[in-house]
């Protein structure tokens, strides 16, 4: 992941892939920014889903709603974030219980809360980019 | 062309919206955010292009497709793989994995358009059709024909002077006339649109013939028979 470092040009954090946000919406920023509020209007009550299918012990729901949020990252181009949900997503269809999931749960709501502090950094950033007219 | 969206992901719709923008080719007439708004929007509406997502509240993508009778070609929108052989069983155009470029959404939509230029080149060529009637070869002029019904495995040519039967069906056929000229209106009919003298709420009216439009293709006939 790099951020690019020409003039007039946003630098993302390096959290994110910055090829890959080019190669998604080339240097529209604007489109960008309404992409991030998309992302951050729905992240919160999907975060809870995910928190409540797990506390439910209801198997077939934690796995769609991870299903749910899982491109969300990849729009933001944060693909490993995305890979992990594609890994616990998996893992949901092979266990029995919720229970056994209690070692991986903790570290993918730790990943994904992470993700959601990155995600509003970055659009606080770009409105403030955007508004300068940079 | 114009399309609707049926996604749960706002940031998954917003992207494809924009992409849609960006194309300037496409409309986007609606958005659902669950199975029930697409089978809802699509049996009042019609459209030529549905972006799909599979799995959605309440149910998956491919109920939408169960539930609805229109001919729109369909994009699925998944995130996951593994339904692309139900998209094969389906007969969608093309399977966008979630997230996508521009330059993917670009080549899909190629695809649908450069479809619907296929079937309009087989079928818009021609001025007739041929069909077997009574162990001949007979030559109908698209011109001449006014509808066909159908008759269980048979269907009836008629036309301005006289009546064809032949062994064919209304679904086979539908797929092998003039588009452009001609559109299925109900299960059992299919007419030529410029044979149409009045068209009401249920029934189109040919050469003093009462034809029935169903329900399902309703909105396309509101589309294809629209005041100026």
């Amino acid at each position: 992941m790099s951020g690019h470092t020409s003039l007039n040009t946003f630098i993302f954090s390096d959290k994110i892939d910055a090829v890959y946000m080019y190669e998604m919406y080339e240097n529209d920023y604007g489109y960008i920014e309404t992409m991030f509020k998309a992302i951050l209007d729905g992240f919160k009550e999907d975060l809870a889903a995910i928190r409540d299918n797990y506390l439910q012990k209801n198997l077939e729901s934690l796995r769609k709603s991870i299903h749910k949020i899982k491109p969300t990252f990849g729009f933001a181009g944060m693909l490993d974030v995305q890979e992990k949900c594609k890994e616990f997503e998996s893992k949901c269809q092979v266990v029995k219980s919720v229970g056994e999931l209690e070692t991986d749960f903790p570290a993918l709501i730790k990943c994904l809360e992470e993700a959601g502090v990155i995600v509003t950094e970055e659009y606080k950033k770009l409105k403030a980019f955007n508004k300068s007219g940079s | 062309m114009r399309c609707v969206i049926v996604e749960d992901l706002p940031a998954a719709a917003e992207y494809l919206k924009k992409c849609c923008e960006k194309s300037g080719m496409i409309e986007v007439l609606a958005h659902c955010l669950s199975v029930k708004d697409a089978i809802d929007f699509l049996s009042k509406n019609s459209v030529d292009l549905i972006f799909l997502d599979v799995e959605m509240p309440e149910g998956r993508g491919f109920d939408v497709l169960d539930n609805i009778t229109c001919s729109s070609k369909v994009i699925l929108t998944t995130s996951k793989t593994e339904y692309a052989y139900s998209a094969f069983e389906y007969n969608v155009t093309d399977f966008l994995k979630k997230p996508f470029t521009y330059k993917r959404f670009m080549e899909a939509v190629k695809k649908v358009s450069g479809s619907s230029t296929e079937i309009q080149k087989e079928n818009g060529g021609e001025d007739h059709i041929f069909i077997k009637s009574d162990g001949k070869l007979v030559r109908l002029k698209n011109d001449d024909i006014l509808y066909i019904e159908s008759m269980g495995d048979y269907v009836r040519f008629v036309m301005q002077e006289r009546k064809y039967i032949a062994l064919n069906t209304i679904k086979n056929l539908e797929t092998k006339i003039n588009s452009q000229l001609f559109m299925k209106v109900h299960r059992s009919y299919i007419v030529n649109t410029s044979k149409v003298d009045n068209v009401h709420e249920n029934t189109l009216l040919i050469k003093e013939t009462k034809i029935p439009v169903s329900k399902a293709f309703k909105a396309e006939v509101a589309r294809r028979f629209h005041s100026i």
